[in-house]
């Protein structure tokens, strides 16, 4: 084998192994980009609505309290 | 507290679990230790911290600060920019740079006003770009939905609270500020308010509840302003943005049939949503 050959031989190498990388990088930035699923996500844009009632002293309900934090 | 509650530290408050088995409580300590250890200002080592001490434009957020960036964000839509996840320089510029229980009252002047640059984020999956200098504080949501988060935790009836905010399931008695109660059913309430974290710098009176529109904390007609909704997520973001909207925030929360309730002073006005719930329940 020439040295030409073989210098042709590590370029075709080279390219390929270049070629192999940004395909993994692409690979890896499209997971990244699409990979994000986490059940269902939280959004306040949409608030709902609750459901509140007056107290009632007989109730059995826990009791919890709101307040600044 | 009820009989069957749990209690722990979390977060710089208390978080209270009712209705959750061993197992179901050890998993909500580890959410919130987990949670902590990611959204935490304080921490040098947290993911918020690491990523505001990023020097590129882009980066690559883990699943869970995803999760919140992307509900921060959707919560900043909603709000149409009240509660902005980009007040983080905002927020130490008036002081609050360590942990609450370590802040004093400081003679040196704030530092410069940092206005809200939500509009400037772009999130695509897990890659988030946002402009240099841009200081993330996403605790605007983080504590209420991790109670959300929590309650998921729990297979049956129960509550979890978290410094008063609250999420709900099977329904509970609920103490308000400065007295009163209710019944939440479902969904979860929380209350916003500058009474609590105060402090003083340059001997101007400072609190956590920053205005993005000044870039300072927010001057507001109310003290408090408890908020029910669908979620503990939406009540504490309904709650802030009220807060933020002063003399606008009860219709505010009327155009979204959300019940809220306002403390100034010794004076509680209601909005017609919280009225009329109450009402119809006892008709």
């Amino acid at each position: 084998m020439t040295r030409i050959e073989a210098a042709r031989r590590r370029a075709a190498g080279a390219k390929r192994i270049a070629a192999a990388a940004a395909a993994a990088g692409f690979l890896v930035t499209l997971l990244l980009v699409r990979g994000t699923h986490l059940g269902h996500a939280a959004t306040a844009s949409s608030f709902g609505s609750s459901s509140i009632a007056p107290a009632s002293g007989s109730s059995s309900m826990p009791q919890a309290q709101t307040s600044v934090s | 507290m009820s009989p069957e509650a749990a209690a722990f530290p979390a977060m710089g408050v208390e978080v209270v679990v009712c209705g959750a088995s061993d197992e179901e409580l050890a998993a909500v300590r580890r959410l919130f230790e987990e949670w902590e250890s990611v959204f935490s200002r304080f921490r040098p080592e947290s993911e918020l911290s690491r990523i505001n001490r990023h020097p590129l434009e882009v980066v690559i957020l883990s699943r869970l600060f995803t999760y919140a960036m992307r509900t921060a964000m959707s919560a900043a839509a909603a709000t149409n920019g009240l509660v902005d996840p980009t007040l983080g320089g905002a927020v130490e510029a008036a002081g609050y740079d360590r942990d609450f229980s370590e802040l004093g009252d400081d003679e040196r002047p704030p530092g410069p006003p940092s206005h809200g640059t939500w509009r400037s984020l772009r999130l695509s999956g897990r890659l988030l770009s946002r402009p240099p200098g841009t200081a993330l504080d996403l605790n605007g949501v983080v504590k209420s939905l991790a109670v959300d988060s929590a309650l998921e935790l729990i297979s049956g009836d129960g509550f979890v609270s978290a410094g008063g905010d609250v999420a709900v399931r099977g329904g509970a008695t609920i103490g308000l500020p400065a007295g009163g109660e209710l019944q939440l059913l479902a969904g979860g309430i929380a209350t916003s308010g500058s009474t609590k974290r105060r402090w003083h710098r340059g001997g101007e009176p400072q609190h956590h509840l920053i205005d993005p529109r000044t870039g300072r904390p927010a001057v507001s007609r109310w003290d408090e302003v408890t908020v029910a909704a669908g979620s503990c997520l939406a009540a504490d973001v309904a709650a802030k943005a009220a807060f933020l909207l002063s003399d606008d925030g009860p219709a505010w929360l009327d155009e979204r049939g959300l019940a809220g309730r306002f403390r100034e002073g010794e004076v509680f006005v209601e909005n017609r949503a919280w009225n009329e719930s109450l009402l119809e329940r006892v008709a």
